[in-house]
């Protein structure tokens, strides 16, 4: 058994699965692990696999031919999440859709173990990445930026970047994510966003409020209690559709988190 | 009635958005509309639910009234303007506009939900709505979501124009039939609320042409079928952006993209489930419905000439509504399947799918690595998207039950009704009684709420559950 060890990234994954491809031997006795915590096994040989973009760049290109955007996105998406599997589930959703006449299809081989695996890291990624465009909330700051803090399990900046530089084109905006440590910055009226290491950020406090911040806040939270209807009041079907690890970054339910 | 001066706008919120809660329709689906690259917002056809109340429903866009004085008198309304002790309010466009775009920047809410109580006419509020949806799409830039009510009764050319600016447009239909609107709703009539109905449905369609030249209607309709058997995506368009001043994008953005929906009252008139889903069934086929709501009567004016429950609102009811309007939408049913004359209403204990396939078992079992995709959607614990899962994924193995219960089959409903490569998944018989009082036993919460039933211990497995009319099981030996 040759187990590939990859740096816990996309490029890091990917450049794991262009390695492991070339290595010697078959497939099944190949496996990629990413991060630095795992438990050794006998018999085995480790290589370390260091992240390089151009090979990185190569398996993302013939991803995206082969198996078109949509199961591209669906591998993306797998990655990002936080189970220490993902890499090898990845490598052989891969092997396996190339082992297919038609690679397209590969998301339709559901017996296939590290296909259906992959198919549901991707869905509990997609899933928490969801619960995020919902969940979130923006703080005004007192020089006009927005701020909004996440601690998502799954690594889930990328779609939240991309979901909000969408949406708020003309804001100064920042989502930081508290768990990975990286924060989205977007200045008004760019298209680009900067993922950073936001070490920094953590440390300091985000900054006072706006003049007109705890007004909103307030209007928000009096109008979120007004909206229960007293004779339908059902708490656990809020809880399971509004689950509690959401309600300390949210306005309205932060004080009974 | 009670009109405070000089209200600020936390009371205002709070009484206007109080006296909104009971609209039903929260969503925000329908339309996929990319940012322009410098307007606040987009949509995504999914639609998002931005927060849920402390009664489970979500809140999605910021739902309020206009204004809640109201020149009408519905029995069941809270707004009435027979009810003096009602605080009374109304906004001004601006804080409509503020609010919207304050909610909106801070990630509360997926867009506006605008209704209004009748203030002096129907066109005096339906030119009031207009004026807020044109301020916030043309001087706020606003490109998020809008659902707007159509007033009945207001001059088309005024609903027209509005449609080109919002989302959603809905008019409720209030009550099932035309009987009970004159009873609770003295001032509605059924004409009344159908005419802006056929109006928007009308240039909806004639929009759709304009949008596709190439393709004729026939087609079109092919494709929204299609589309509606997707789970999520409730036949979205995906529109280009665009600048400038919204109307002059008419021709992109379209007539009220995302489509019509209504909403009923459940539990205030005496209709029976047979009737108020036939209602559904028509709105949906003649009317193009994009969606039908139902609400659980909740006697808010006190009236006790309407019903006062001491259970509260009939939720199971609408529940099984619902069900049976999804089983209408996405799998293909009719509701005469579902329901007869002679069956007028839904089984409390069971969901309308089961109790469908307990009456046609002669259709089962199904054998799942060959029954067609149709065939598949009507067992119980097999929905949409694992119908789709198992069509595609048998065409390169042999599916197993734990392939199944990975692509989310449940197996608890579903194993009565199908075998997998011959084989049931263990030994069941396939008995009417049999699976009745196993699906009852293993999941009904119905059941625990209303309590256990008992019956005498017996040796042989051959005791009979049956359902009255009236909704008792009745166990005997």
């Amino acid at each position: 058994m040759k187990i590939f060890v990859c740096e816990d990234s996309l490029e890091g994954i990917f450049t794991g699965v262009y390695d492991a491809w070339a290595a010697a031997g078959p497939h099944t006795e190949k496996r990629l692990i990413t991060g630095d915590t795992w438990n050794m096994e006998l018999f085995a040989e480790y290589v370390t696999v260091l992240p390089d973009a151009k090979k990185a760049e190569k398996v993302i290109r013939t991803l995206k031919s082969r198996l078109g955007y949509e199961a591209y996105e669906q591998l993306c998406y797998a990655a990002m999440s936080d189970a220490i599997d993902k890499a090898d589930a990845i490598y052989h959703t891969i092997v396996t859709a190339f082992s297919m006449r038609d690679s397209k299809r590969v998301f339709q081989n559901m017996h296939d173990p590290a296909v259906m695996r992959c198919f549901a890291l991707g869905r509990t990624v997609g899933g928490e990445a969801t619960h995020h465009l919902e969940f979130i909330r923006f703080c005004e700051l007192e020089n006009g930026v927005l701020f909004a803090r996440c601690t998502p399990k799954n690594r889930i900046t990328l779609v939240l970047a991309e979901h909000f530089s969408d949406r708020f084109p003309s804001e100064n905006f920042i989502i930081l994510n508290a768990t990975h440590h990286e924060a989205v910055l977007h200045a008004a009226g760019e298209h680009t966003y900067i993922l950073c290491d936001s070490e920094a950020l953590l440390q300091e406090q985000p900054g006072a409020y706006s003049e007109t911040e705890e007004l909103f806040q307030d209007l928000w939270k009096d109008y979120f209690e007004a909206m229960t209807i007293e004779d339908r009041r059902n708490e656990k079907l809020q809880r399971q559709l509004f689950p509690k690890r959401y309600w300390k970054d949210s306005v309205e339910l932060k004080d009974k988190a | 009635m009670l009109i405070e001066k000089d209200m600020d706008l936390m009371q205002k919120l709070h009484i206007l958005g109080d006296a909104a809660k009971y609209d039903v329709s929260c969503s925000s689906s329908g339309v996929d509309r990319r940012g322009d690259g410098k307007s606040l917002g987009n949509c995504l056809s999914a639609g998002l639910c931005h927060a849920f109340a402390g009664d489970g429903r979500c809140i999605s866009l910021l739902k309020i009234l206009l204004t809640n004085e109201c020149i009408f008198n519905c029995r069941y309304c809270a707004n009435n303007c027979n009810r003096a002790d009602t605080p009374r309010a109304t906004f001004t466009p601006e804080e409509v506009c503020q609010l919207t775009v304050e909610f909106y920047r801070r990630n509360y809410i997926e867009g506006l939900f605008l209704s209004s109580g009748i203030r002096i006419s129907p066109l005096v509020t339906m030119e009031a709505i207009y004026q807020t949806v044109h301020q916030l799409r043309n001087v706020h830039h606003f490109y998020g979501y809008i659902h707007v009510k159509a007033i009945p009764g207001a001059p088309p050319e005024l609903i027209e124009k509005t449609g080109y600016l919002v989302d959603r447009m809905s008019v409720n239909l209030e009550l099932p039939t035309g009987e009970g609107l004159r009873h609770l709703a003295p001032n509605k009539n059924r004409k009344t609320l159908l005419t802006p109905m056929r109006q928007i449905q009308n240039l909806r369609q004639r929009n759709d042409q304009a949008f596709l030249p190439n393709s004729g209607s026939g087609q079109r309709n092919i494709k929204k079928q299609e589309d509606a058997s997707l789970p999520g995506t409730l036949y979205g368009q995906k529109l280009p952006a665009r600048k400038g001043q919204w109307e002059s994008r008419e021709k992109v953005q379209g007539f009220v993209p995302a489509g019509q929906s209504t909403q009923m009252i459940i539990g205030a008139t005496p209709e029976s489930d047979y009737q108020i889903m036939k209602v559904s069934e028509g709105l949906y086929d003649r009317f193009q419905m994009k969606r039908v709501y139902y609400s659980a009567f909740c006697n808010v004016t006190e009236d006790t000439t309407l019903p006062m429950p001491v259970t509260g609102p009939p939720l199971l009811r609408e529940h099984r509504l619902y069900q049976a309007d999804f089983l209408m939408r996405f799998y293909q049913f009719k509701i005469d399947e579902l329901l007869s004359e002679d069956k007028p209403n839904f089984n409390v204990f069971l969901d309308p799918k089961c109790d469908w396939a307990l009456r046609h078992l002669e259709q089962f079992p199904v054998e799942i690595m060959r029954a067609d995709y149709q065939t598949l959607l009507r067992v119980p614990g097999i929905g949409v998207k694992s119908a789709k899962r198992i069509v595609a994924a048998r065409r390169s193995a042999i599916l197993d039950y734990q392939d199944l219960k990975k692509m989310g089959v449940v197996l608890k409903r579903a194993l009565y009704f199908i075998t997998c490569n011959g084989r049931q998944m263990y030994p069941v018989k396939v008995e009417e009684d049999y699976i009745l009082s196993n699906l009852l036993n293993s999941e009904n919460r119905a059941v625990r709420e209303i309590g256990p039933v008992y019956r005498q211990l017996s040796l042989f497995d051959d005791q009979k559950a049956t359902l009255t009319e009236d909704g008792i099981l009745v166990l005997d030996a």
